[in-house]
């Protein structure tokens, strides 16, 4: 079975891949699906009733759940053990085409292949479910952050538990530990299903209406959810004004017994009706069948990504999960066919309107104009003022018809789509537009900065980096801190727990973001700087609880860890390859060495460097593995402070050669021994105390994350 | 000791005259540092082949030392073509101002006679082999660093019928306030040849 | 201004460690506790940048790959103060010019070489490539203050406020003198490389040398 994307997001549940690699750029990955498109779920009471009787789940919305992420990857399918795969494969053929109506899609021949190690990242498609949107509206609050350091610390505190409980010291760490920092990344910068009036990337794309054929839900019931769905707009007290269910496509799902021939075709003619009168496409989904109960079972993996409670939710309370393998087939058909055959064309098709009916009018009325562009916009300054749109609480927004959400809304879709070079083109020219509003054009020059990363493959340079992009995220954090600060003068103390909070979580969410993005970039050595620098601004200014702040720590170091300059990174590879064999491969794939990915390379390279690994001068100045070690060193005094000593463990065996090498390792005086004997003594009284206490001890800490 | 002191001085003033005369014209010289650190390589050796053995590597070194003075001498006489000593004092005069000089560039200074004059002491300042030496711990007590001096002293000094006993009896390096070398002779040897002698 | 200065050898091995605590009336104000145990590891950090400057020191190498860090600005002496310099964050900024007007030894000084959380380090790389380090702690009267806690928030990381001024002539006269030391040191035949260095009288040598140049009472 391949190491796929999901494994590697949840490595805990699945150690048996501990030794696996990943490709450098697995953060671009994460966040292509961190700012996927989301679709809302909306399912009649009858039908989650119907769900929870038969397969245990609460409702569609938690089933649906099971399957985000890369659509194309089919990872759940993927958990079934292969002696069952091999059994049901022949018969699967015959069976599979039946279960869905639409014209099935198979002919993007490379979408099986495994998304975590495609070459061109964009091939995949991810996406997210969210509640019914009625829903997702009545939790928005003004004052929500963007993420919320809070519940980010208690995820990552039973996350950690969790840790404890499943490995041990000898569990191989290197890849399980930077999968736990890309878990925690991941709900850094998307871990909440707010609605931001700056950005649309939490909004959905697609509004899923569900209901039960198999219990008579016909005609009529589609069509008042339909129109319930329609009408939020008005009939919601505190519908966003930057919303509207009119750039929402609406789909609907029909879920019917396969058993019954004339569900299947009461599914038919129902598609027929809806699509001729109320103009909307139908996808059924055979969600029973009487043979489902004999099928293979499978255990169903936790989803790649939700939000932060519903994260915390999960971990606490593991719950297993089976469903045949027929119906999660079935499952991933009709989702292709929702996102190949509608939400993809549905976006390109508003993509394409909105850049006919705003970009280009802009564009041609400017051409070759500057001066007259400067002009124009500046007169039109004074104006800019009433374009904003006072919402019921008081709140000023560009609401979701204005000519500049729209265009917003168009480089987030392309975004989402993975062109990049519109969504670039859209954020620059936004920047310029909404200079005077600088929470919109903070989100904007991040965003700039983000599309670049995302798109730029190899051809980064260092001047690119210096002069671009460097640039315009310290701009945009600049203005997300002006934001910060620009505040009426009175009760200042009152606006600072308002207000600056929520903006200091988008300041936050920006570094870390593009930290991550740098990283993923080839030359590391160029490029880990800012990196660096960025995840220090973000110990030095941001919120954040005492683990997560460790797991900075720890990415400090491993930024370290990656610098190396591109000429020696053939001989680097093999005193590295503990730690970040990943890269190695990549690399070496890159410059055409003759290298596989597999433990022999260590040797090779090792009698490359003339055997002399540790007085290689030629590495000399060229790595920063020192750093590294130092930084993990923090990280484990800062661990040890917290208790949590499988990862003090942990960083401690990573960082054993370097120090005891050099005699600073058995040294009484120093942090280091101290911390090993605090590690020693832990160890002895958790195996006296039993987990009880244990468990005691953590929920302490949950309390006071500071 | 019926002889003027005057005429002392003048024999001593020609010695110091002959031994800088000959350092300066007809001695190929080495660099302090190399000369130093060469003889140091020397003594850690030794404490390492014979595992600090102390009294073992003093003995060593007043071997060698002791194989140099017997060519040594040769050497010296050829370039100085000195007389003969009548005396132990003139003896000391020669060591002091001609043979240390011409060869290690030093004039130790000659005290602490013995009534009878057969013994005395050459304090040594600056003592070239021992320039950056810091004794380990715990050879401080019982090594004599330098002792390959005495062997040259002896080996020399019994090539011209004088069997002396020389020894160290304080060294800066043992953190004694001064570096002090015994000579003390206890007999003239008559049933040899003399080698060199003109 | 404590200060804890260590000789570094080949190995990356230290082989001399000394703190210098700074004199505050009749007070000598030391490192925290915690720093303490933390200092050599430090410095042990900072051997990538020296090594990175080490190699980059060939004048004629100049430019070739640092991309236009290399030999900026021509006031590498004098008393600056240099937090400008970003170099733990970007390892990029801490590049000293010394291309030109350096006799022998003058050279070795590689200045400021790295920043942790408000505290300096500047290094002297000798010859033979032992690497002298120091680092400076925090100004005066934030000895107690920076002593719990270098962890987060109440500390500039980079953009540290209370970087240290470094008085760069003193600086670079102790590292020499010490250097002259540590020459005398490995003279000594019976002192093999990258041993530990623990005759008394280096230790006291190299104190008084701290108590001469550089160590502060205020």
């Amino acid at each position: 079975m391949n190491f796929s994307y999901e494994h590697y997001m949840n490595l805990l549940f699945h150690l048996d891949y501990g030794k696996e690699t990943v490709p450098s750029e697995i953060a671009k990955r994460i966040v292509s699906n961190a700012i996927s498109p989301v679709i809302a779920v909306t399912s009649t009471s009858e039908l989650d009733h119907h769900i929870l009787e038969t397969y245990n789940i609460d409702s569609l919305y938690m089933l649906l759940r099971f399957f985000s992420g890369c659509v194309s990857d089919r990872d759940q399918a993927n958990e079934l053990e292969k002696s069952q795969k091999d059994k049901i494969s022949s018969n699967n053929t015959l069976t599979l085409p039946t279960t869905s109506p639409l014209p099935k899609v198979r002919t993007r021949g490379r979408s099986r292949s495994n998304s975590l190690f495609q070459r061109d990242s964009t091939q995949s498609q991810y996406i997210r479910f969210t509640k019914p949107l009625g829903d997702v509206i009545a939790t928005k609050n003004a004052n929500d952050m963007l993420f919320d350091y809070h519940s980010l610390e208690i995820y990552l505190q039973n996350y950690l538990d969790l840790i404890q409980k499943n490995t041990d010291d000898n569990t191989p760490y290197e890849l399980l530990k930077k999968s736990i920092y890309h878990s925690f990344f991941s709900l850094a910068i998307s871990s909440t299903t707010i609605l931001s009036p700056y950005e649309c990337f939490n909004h959905p794309v697609v509004s899923l209406i569900a209901v039960d054929i198999s219990l008579g839900q016909n005609y009529d019931d589609v069509r008042d959810l339909l129109v319930d769905f329609k009408n939020l707009n008005s009939s919601t007290h505190n519908f966003p004004i930057f919303m509207n269910t009119n750039d929402m496509l609406p789909v609907v799902l029909l879920c019917y017994d396969d058993q019954f021939i004339e569900q299947f075709e009461t599914c038919q003619a129902l598609t027929k009706k809806i699509k001729k009168q109320l103009f909307v496409e139908c996808i059924s989904l055979p969600l029973w069948k009487d043979s489902y109960p004999s099928d293979p079972q499978v255990h169903l993996h936790q989803p790649v990504m939700s939000s932060l409670e519903e994260m915390i939710y999960f971990l606490n309370q593991p719950k297993e999960v089976t469903l045949p393998y027929e119906l999660i087939q079935s499952i991933y058909n009709i989702l292709d066919s929702l996102v190949y055959n509608l939400m993809i064309p549905f976006m390109k098709r508003k993509i394409a309107f909105w850049d006919e009916t705003i970009l280009q009018p802009r564009k041609s009325l400017f051409h070759g104009a500057k001066f007259l562009k400067k002009f124009m916009t500046k007169t039109a300054l004074t104006h800019q003022e009433n374009l904003l749109t006072k919402d019921a609480q008081g709140n000023e927004y560009f609401t979701s018809a204005s000519s500049e959400f729209l265009m917003r809304k168009l480089a987030d879709w392309s975004m989402m789509l993975s062109d990049f070079k519109t969504a670039y083109a859209t954020y620059e020219s936004l920047t310029h537009d909404l200079e005077s509003f600088p929470k919109y054009s903070a989100s904007c020059l991040e965003w700039c900065a983000v599309s670049l990363l995302m798109g730029a493959q190899n051809i980064v340079t260092v001047k690119m980096l210096k002069n671009d992009i460097n640039p315009l995220i310290e701009k945009a954090l600049s203005t997300y801190e002006n934001c910060a600060t620009v505040l009426p003068e009175t009760d200042k103390r009152n606006t600072d727990e308002l207000i600056v909070v929520p903006v200091r979580s988008y300041e936050t969410r920006c570094m870390i973001l593009a930290s991550e993005l740098f990283l993923s970039l080839s030359d590391t050595w160029t490029s880990t700087p800012y990196a660096i620098s960025y995840l220090e601004t973000i110990l030095v200014e941001c919120k954040l609880g005492a683990c997560s702040q460790i797991m900075i720590w720890e990415r400090l170091s491993d930024c370290y860890e990656l610098r190396v300059d591109p000429r020696i990174k053939h001989k680097a590879a093999g005193t590295i390859a503990n730690t970040s064999s990943p890269k190695k491969s990549s690399e070496s794939d890159m410059q055409g060495h003759v290298m596989t990915p597999s433990p022999l390379t260590k040797e090779d390279v090792s009698n490359d460097a003339n055997n002399d690994t540790d007085q290689d001068i030629v590495s000399k100045g060229f790595t920063r593995k020192r750093k590294a070690a130092f930084f993990r060193l923090m990280a484990a005094k800062k661990w040890a402070e917290q208790k949590r000593w499988r990862q003090v463990s942990w960083c401690l065996q990573s960082i054993d050669d370097t120090y005891s090498k050099i005699g600073l390792a058995d040294r009484d005086d120093l942090i280091l021994k101290k911390i090993q004997n605090k590690l020693k003594t832990a160890e002895t009284e958790t195996i006296d105390a039993g987990a009880e206490k244990n468990a005691e001890v953590s929920h302490h800490e949950v309390d006071s994350p500071n | 000791m019926s002889r003027s002191r005057s005429s002392t001085t003048t024999q001593s003033r020609s010695l110091k005259v002959t031994g800088e005369e000959i350092w300066k014209n007809k001695t190929e010289k080495i660099n302090t540092e190399l000369f130093a650190l060469t003889y140091g390589a020397l003594v850690a050796q030794l404490f390492e082949d014979y595992d600090n053995d102390y009294s073992l590597i003093n003995e060593r070194l007043f071997s060698m030392g002791y194989n140099i003075g017997v060519r040594l001498i040769e050497d010296f006489l050829a370039r100085t073509a000195l007389p003969r000593c009548e005396d132990m004092v003139r003896t000391s005069e020669v060591i002091s101002k001609c043979a240390f000089k011409i060869f290690l560039n030093i004039t130790p200074h000659v005290t602490n006679w013995s009534n009878n004059k057969d013994s005395f002491s050459l304090i040594i300042e600056d003592n070239p082999l021992s320039e950056f030496v810091e004794l380990p711990m715990n050879a401080k007590k019982q090594i004599w660093y330098s002792n390959v001096l005495c062997g040259v002293l002896k080996g020399a000094l019994e090539m011209v019928q004088l069997d002396c006993d020389v020894w160290f009896v304080a060294d800066i390096l043992k953190g004694d306030p001064q570096t002090e070398l015994k000579i003390k002779l206890n007999k003239i040897l008559k049933d040899e040849i003399p080698i060199g002698d003109d | 201004m404590p200060q804890y200065f260590a000789i570094i050898g080949t190995r990356d091995n230290p082989i001399y460690e000394a703190e210098f605590p700074s004199i505050s009336g009749k007070n000598s104000i030391g490192f925290p506790r915690d720093l303490k145990e933390l200092n050599p590891f430090i410095l042990h950090a900072a051997l990538d940048i020296i090594e990175d400057l080490q190699w980059q020191m060939n004048p004629n190498s100049g430019g070739v790959t640092t991309g236009g860090y290399f030999g900026t600005g021509g006031n590498s002496n004098s008393n600056s103060n240099l937090s400008v310099n970003n170099s733990n964050s970007s390892g990029v900024g801490f590049l000293r010019n010394r291309s030109n007007n350096n006799n022998n030894m003058e050279n070795c000084y590689l200045g400021k070489v790295d920043h942790f959380y408000g505290l300096s380090i500047t290094a002297y790389l000798t010859y033979g490539g032992m690497k002298f380090v120091m680092i400076h702690g925090t100004t005066g009267d934030l000895g107690g203050s920076a002593g719990g806690n270098i962890s987060g928030d109440d500390v500039g990381g980079n953009a540290s406020k209370s970087a240290v001024q470094i008085d760069d002539n003193a600086l670079k006269l102790f590292y020499q003198e010490v250097h002259e030391l540590y020459i005398k040191t490995l003279m000594n035949p019976f002192y093999r490389l990258n041993d530990p260095i623990t005759t008394p009288a280096f230790d006291k040598r190299v104190r008084a040398l701290a108590r001469k140049h550089i160590v502060t009472s205020k």
